[in-house]
């Protein structure tokens, strides 16, 4: 497991009511990167698990958990910036990128969202 | 999902641009369609949904703390729903400009619009606490709640089952984070359970969406 703390990363309730973290900026000393790690929190064996990472790093996105699949778009606070939408499908614990980049050219990044009922 | 505000990435040279656009991913089509915009640009600003609604609160750029709006209705037709000023914060610096706050929408009936508990780390020198209030936004009332029992700095909360453990994701490491999860996990409930609302976090939907392959 990852010994470096994440910052700006994203975060949602699975649909199995675990915890799990996405991306984030990882700060080594003279040089910040962000990450394309996913993991889950266990809280009953107070456990991380790797989820499969996101095809792109990626901080400051946008992150939702809807009905057994977890959206996560845009985003990337150092380096280029990101327009991609992925979908990590709980059930095949699976991530694909889809076919509907952000409609703004070149990303976008601490945009606020969330999942209306 | 619905994704608002924010800012374009600077990179070789090119100018951010700050937008106040509001989209909504249509999951079934994968195609994204325009809302109506947010009333001012707006960039690290703290959103939820709250009922049927996008409520957003603070952020970037200059003096927006009086400017927190909400959107009451899924309205991508319906051009009289656009986003409504609510009132400001009873509360001066809830919402600082540069610490990131984060929102978690309160499962109640009783208010007219609904309230949200806002948590942001404190700032300047007690940045190793956190503020947590309960805003109502129907009327801009800010009540203080204890704040985080542990704090390392936010990067993100989401509320796990019901209101006995929650959990905060910031600057320590995975190890640590652990400890401060099984310690927070057997406390919480015991020292806020009277002061604690029901929280719906983050990403707690129960929003139903095939995604197509």
């Amino acid at each position: 497991m990852s010994s470096r703390g994440h910052v700006s990363g994203g975060a949602c309730v699975l649909g199995d009511g675990h915890f799990a973290v996405f991306g984030g900026d990882v700060d080594f000393g003279n040089s910040t990167t962000s990450s394309c790690e996913a993991l889950t929190f266990d809280g009953e064996l107070a456990q991380w698990d790797r989820l499969p990472p996101m095809q792109e790093p990626r901080s400051c996105f946008a992150c939702a958990a809807i009905g057994g699949d977890v959206i996560v778009t845009g985003g990337r606070w150092w380096g280029p910036g990101s327009e991609s939408v992925e979908v990590y499908e709980e059930a095949l614990r699976r991530g694909r990128r889809l076919p509907c980049d952000l409609p703004w050219p070149g990303g976008l990044r601490f945009m606020g969202s969330a999942v209306m009922r | 999902m619905v994704v608002c505000g924010g800012c374009t990435p600077a990179v070789g040279g090119r100018t951010v641009s700050k937008t106040s656009d509001v989209w909504r991913l249509d999951l079934s089509k994968l195609r994204w369609e325009r809302m109506p915009s947010l009333g001012c640009i707006r960039t690290s600003h703290a959103c939820c949904a709250v009922r049927a609604g996008v409520v957003v609160l603070g952020g970037y750029p200059g003096d927006v703390e009086g400017r927190n709006e909400i959107l009451e209705h899924d309205s991508v037709e319906e051009e009289e729903h656009l986003f409504k000023v609510l009132p400001p914060l009873s509360a001066r610096g809830v919402l600082l400009r540069g610490l990131l706050t984060i929102p978690l929408a309160i499962d109640e009936s009783q208010s007219v619009q609904g309230q949200v508990v806002i948590i942001r780390e404190r700032g300047g020198e007690a940045a190793s606490s956190s503020v947590v209030q309960n805003v109502d936004l129907a009327t801009g009332v800010c009540t203080p709640l204890p704040p985080l029992l542990y704090h390392h700095g936010i990067s993100t909360v989401v509320q796990l089952r019901a209101w006995e453990m929650d959990a905060s994701f910031g600057r320590w490491t995975h190890r640590l984070h652990v400890r401060e999860f099984q310690r927070r996990a057997s406390s919480i409930s015991d020292q806020t359970q009277t002061q604690r609302p029901v929280l719906n976090g983050a990403g707690t939907g129960a929003v139903r969406a095939r995604v197509p392959e």
